[in-house]
């Protein structure tokens, strides 16, 4: 059993990152929620699956996809509509009193959304938490190619989505 | 990384809401409820009624072990009892009254006693037909 004072440094440590992470995933506030609590308290009774542990925020991030699929696997066979909700997500970026900030930012969270979940993971831990394919792949469990494939479709299909809007924002000088 | 990629990097991300910090870590750290065993549950409505059946049947299965016959005393009772010397007399008593009804001659009872010795109890019944 984990003591309070043990989780606290870790949550104050890696609560941002696991939070951004999961909300980018499961695109539901509510969810990015369940999944930290469910995650904290499996550390809190098996404090022993830290022991050992040389990265901690890639091996949090490993147990936050794991079960963030659960999380979605038991909704799919729930609710077939889930799709539909997720369209309806939460943002994963902070507001800004910047309507220009604003609408790219709403156009990059629904470009986000339309990416398969798996995709969208290797995204957000390559440009959010600047992580190597290498360690990617490790936390995902996946092949390195795979990731960065993953990350170049990816990147791709924002980039075709955000064109017409980054050019904009490029041509006003704010890049 | 290219200059597109750069930009969305730059892309600052929410905050985790300040609130489920003082949520999430105290339910963590709480210890973990002792899940009841399924005979926990299944005991669970009534289990001072469930302790009293239980008391009677280990009262019931004490008495029957107290109560149980000795090896010696079962082996008496299985064992076939010839048939008593007064009863043997009382049916050569029998025949004799028969046979002076009769009017036909019988030896004494010794006699009869030697000629059919004692046997079970259907045998001396199927003699005393026979007479």
């Amino acid at each position: 059993m984990a003591a309070p004072h043990d989780l606290q440094p870790l949550y104050d440590d890696h609560a941002q990152a696991l939070f951004a992470f999961l909300l980018n995933f499961t695109r539901q506030e509510a969810d990015a929620r369940d999944v930290l609590q469910e995650l904290f308290l499996k550390l809190g009774r098996h404090p022993h699956l830290l022991h050992n542990v040389t990265e901690p925020r890639a091996f949090l991030i490993r147990l936050a996809h794991n079960q963030a699929i659960d999380l979605m696997r038991r909704r799919a066979t729930r609710q077939k509509n889930y799709d539909q909700l997720a369209a309806e997500s939460d943002s994963v970026f902070a507001p800004s009193d910047n309507p220009d900030d604003t609408t790219f930012r709403l156009n990059l969270a629904a470009a986000l959304a339309e990416l398969p979940a798996e995709q969208r993971a290797v995204v957000h831990l390559k440009l959010w938490e600047d992580m190597t394919f290498e360690a990617i792949a490790e936390t995902l469990c996946i092949p390195p190619n795979t990731a960065a494939s993953r990350y170049r479709y990816g990147i791709d299909k924002l980039r075709e989505r955000l064109r017409p809007l980054y050019d904009e924002i490029k041509q006003h000088g704010r890049v | 990384m290219d200059e597109f990629e750069q930009f969305l990097k730059k892309q600052p991300l929410r905050e985790v809401p300040p609130a489920w910090r003082a949520e999430i870590l105290p339910t963590a750290a709480q210890p973990k409820a002792v899940q009841p065993t399924w005979w926990c549950e299944w005991l669970w409505p009534s289990p001072a009624a469930w302790a009293g059946l239980a008391c009677i049947w280990i009262v019931i299965l004490v008495l029957n072990v107290a109560t149980r016959p000795l090896a010696a005393e079962r082996q008496l009772a299985e064992r076939p009892q010839p048939p008593s010397h007064d009863m043997v007399l009382a049916l050569a008593q029998q025949r004799r009254d028969l046979a002076q009804l009769l009017g036909s001659p019988v030896g004494s009872g010794v006699e009869m006693e030697r000629r059919h010795p004692p046997g079970p109890q259907s045998e001396s019944r199927r003699i005393t037909g026979e007479a």
